[in-house]
């Protein structure tokens, strides 16, 4: 990628890594690589969590944003709902984990929904409530992590490279059970 | 010539500075033995997000106890051959990032030739051709060594590794994990002492065999199936008995395989490496049947035995050395076979 774009990581004053949630082993590779490379070439490092990063390609409408990322397993989706006010996000709420009907339920006002098979949850969601949403297809990319990135560095804000960790949202299966099971 | 190694195979995130394949710098081994405890075992997903956390922390470690930094180091080394998937995948990501950050080869080593290194690393003197018995909680190998690089699989376990057999029957007999300190193996060591190694007579599997092939799992079954007959029998159970017998069982079948190996190939050293080398009594059996015969045999230091990248950057320093790298495409391969 820098080889493209005729750079070396010489130039590179910041990196930018994707937190997730997401697949597990995928997050935490990237995270890995990330934190790694930051830590191995003395720059700063900034984690922009990858839901973040979705809503971030429906910057331009003013409505709402819902974010949404498969967990992979049933129609259970990660989701978070941000703002967009004079070019600037802002969560609110906690991130949701759960079925598209829980999520349905969390949606009381027409607004954008942004991710990989839009269409379907929105269709889903319109079904159950009968609210307008505009369905944007998308992935979290990489130019929007460092778009993100860069704006969080140029305020003085970065990540501690060796303490960086991946936003799973999710404990691992064994030990839910094993809280569960054997208090 | 400076090599970092990273290990990250299973369930202890390790770095270490090894100088020219043979002078230690720093070994640092982050175990995860407090937070898999309780779950009787390693759980795959909870080692590798532990690793993500540990890695920067233990290659800093690695780097400042041994006085140096990234500057210092000529290549980088790392663990891409046999282990847990999703853990290999952490130490392989973060060694691939420092070696392009900093301009340095990479160099990725099969976990098994690791172990061989381990003692090679801690005696030199080692001679070649010799055969080496490589048995932990991942695998039990006998492997002819030539030379440098070339590995000879002379056989291997069908079933259960000798080290899982010994955790998992500690963990059957509860006397591990989430009561004790220490691994299973460890444990049975230790109350081994207090026990008669004659008690019960459990089968030495495939010890008659004509090849050079373990079985483990059908022992496993047979203390199960004897604990189980004496509860329902309301008889006592002598754990430090049936410690000691099952022990005997495992080390009796090791050191004749390893024996017969050594023989087939007419070689007069043997090497022993592998978290079960630290066995108090798989090492005297070894030193008095190869002393009887004639033959020397090496165990690593304990520091050396279980996982660690010490062993890997001393595996790197011999790939270095032949200018055998790998590029930044390096994949993690968690069955890959070694020798042939």
């Amino acid at each position: 990628m820098l080889k493209g774009v005729g750079l070396t990581l010489n130039k590179v004053q910041g990196i930018g890594v994707g937190l997730g949630p997401g697949s597990w082993t995928g997050i935490r590779v990237g995270v890995t690589v990330g934190k790694m490379l930051a830590y191995a070439s003395e720059k700063p490092l900034c984690g922009v969590p990858s839901l973040e990063a979705l809503a971030w390609s429906a910057r331009d409408h003013s409505l709402p944003v819902y974010a949404v990322i498969s967990v992979g397993v049933g129609d259970a989706v990660y989701a978070a709902r941000y703002n967009v006010k004079n070019d600037e996000m802002s969560r609110v709420g906690d991130y949701f984990i759960g079925d598209i009907k829980g999520l349905a339920a969390l949606i009381t006002e027409p607004c954008v929904l942004v991710g990989t098979g839009a269409a379907s949850y929105t269709e889903k969601i319109t079904g159950e409530s009968g609210i307008k949403i505009k369905a944007i297809e998308a992935n979290p990319g990489g130019a929007a992590v460092a778009f993100l990135a860069a704006r969080r560095l140029a305020r003085g804000e970065s990540d501690d490279a060796l303490s960086l960790t991946p936003l799973y949202l999710k404990e691992s299966t064994a030990k839910v059970f094993v809280n569960k099971y054997k208090p | 010539m400076l090599v970092l190694g990273i290990e990250t195979s299973c369930d202890e995130t390790a770095a270490a500075l090894v100088d020219s394949g043979a002078t230690i710098l720093s070994n640092i081994i982050a175990t995860q033995f407090d937070l898999l405890k309780k779950y009787g075992g390693v759980v795959p997903e909870i080692a590798a997000r532990r690793h993500t956390e540990s890695i920067g922390y233990v290659v800093k470690e690695a780097l400042d106890k041994a006085n140096k930094t990234l500057n210092d180091v000529d290549a980088v080394a790392v663990s891409s051959k046999q282990g847990l998937i999703g853990c290999l995948m952490v130490g392989v990501a973060a060694a691939k990032s420092i070696s392009y950050a900093r301009g340095i080869p990479l160099i990725g080593i099969h976990h098994v030739e690791g172990h061989i290194f381990a003692n090679r690393l801690s005696h030199p003197e080692l001679p070649f051709p010799h055969v080496c018995l490589t048995v932990s909680g991942g695998h039990t190998m006998i492997l002819y060594v030539n030379d440098n690089s070339t590995y000879e699989l002379m056989g291997t376990t069908l079933d259960d590794a000798a080290g899982e057999c010994f955790d998992k029957i500690a963990k059957f007999l509860d006397i591990s994990y989430a009561n004790r300190n220490t691994g299973g193996g460890r444990v049975i060591d230790e109350l081994s002492h207090q026990g008669n190694l004659k008690a019960f007579n459990f089968p030495r599997p495939m010890i008659r065999s004509k090849n050079l092939d373990f079985s483990f799992s059908g022992l496993k079954t047979s203390v199960i199936n004897m604990f189980k007959d004496k509860i329902v029998r309301g008889e006592s159970l002598p754990l430090p008995d049936i410690a000691a017998s099952f022990q005997e069982a495992i080390v009796d079948v090791l050191v004749t395989k390893t024996l017969h190996a050594a023989e087939e190939k007419e070689v007069r050293a043997i090497s022993v490496t592998g978290g079960v080398s630290a066995n108090s009594r798989l090492r005297a059996v070894f030193q008095e049947t190869c002393e009887r015969k004639g033959i020397a045999v090496f165990f690593p230091p304990l520091s050396l035995c279980t996982d660690n990248a010490a062993m890997v950057a001393a595996a790197g320093y011999a790939h270095l050395k032949r200018g055998e790298f790998s590029g930044l495409r390096l994949d993690v391969f968690p069955n890959a076979p070694i020798g042939v």
